[in-house]
């Protein structure tokens, strides 16, 4: 990604908090390393259930949240969540990338469908989709 | 052993794909690439049972793809047989291997 479009994006979602949910440490480190200049305060639920209490206490600017997890998955968060809040963005990010897959995520009431590796330019897009930086 | 900061030269792990999705930045690449080592240095995916061994070669699917680990990525995308858990375990212990001499 270009310096001046990350300090331009940087700009807009300083001071926004999005929520990480995933299960594996190295993968967590992986995101936070990728979005450290991104200006967001990220939040971490290692699991469906932590983000599912989570997003009843704080009303995030975004949810990433990978499919595969143990206690709860992404799909049964997604539904619950969805109970609570229709509008939060909610991204799929995830190494299973089939069209059942991306499927399902939509069936549940997922926004979109990112795979790891993470192509970062691709994830900027998607936060400058959803969330409102005027 | 590589200095601080510095980046090996890897015979089993593509470095610029690694980098690549790392988005350029070394020291973040190294940081996870010392994770991967502690996490699976003591691994042996012969002895898995299903429910731990699809989560795990699940986990290094999606960590080989973004660290540039091609031979032991592309192992991961193959069915899985006995032959094939076989070939992963060696696989893996060729990167394991490098990346504990070399970080």
């Amino acid at each position: 990604m270009n310096n001046k479009k990350l300090h331009r994006e940087r700009d807009c979602f300083i001071g926004r908090k999005i929520l990480l949910t995933e299960d594996k440490k190295i993968n967590q480190l992986i995101v936070l390393g990728l979005l450290e200049e991104s200006g967001f305060e990220i939040d971490i639920a290692n699991n469906g259930e932590e983000a599912v209490n989570k997003c009843k206490e704080y009303n995030y600017s975004l949810i990433l949240m990978d499919i595969e997890m143990p206690i709860m998955d992404g799909y049964d968060a997604t539904r619950i969540i969805r109970k609570i809040n229709k509008e939060i963005p909610i991204i799929a990010l995830t190494s299973n990338g089939t069209i059942e897959d991306i499927n399902r995520t939509k069936s549940v009431g997922m926004n979109e469908h990112l795979l790891k590796p993470i192509d970062l330019d691709l994830l900027y897009h998607t936060f400058s989709k959803y969330i409102n930086v005027a | 052993m590589c200095s601080e900061g510095v980046l090996p030269k890897f015979k089993h792990i593509n470095s610029d794909i690694g980098l690549k999705f790392l988005n350029s930045n070394q020291k973040l690449y190294l940081k996870i690439l010392k994770s991967f080592l502690e996490r699976y240095e003591h691994l042996d995916i012969i002895s898995l049972e299903s429910a731990e061994l699809n989560d795990v070669l699940h986990a290094i699917k999606g960590l080989s793809a973004t660290l540039g680990m091609e031979q032991l990525h592309s192992l991961t995308m193959s069915e899985l047989t006995n032959d094939s858990k076989k070939k992963l375990k060696e696989s893996l212990a060729l990167v394991i291997d490098e990346l504990k001499s070399e970080l």
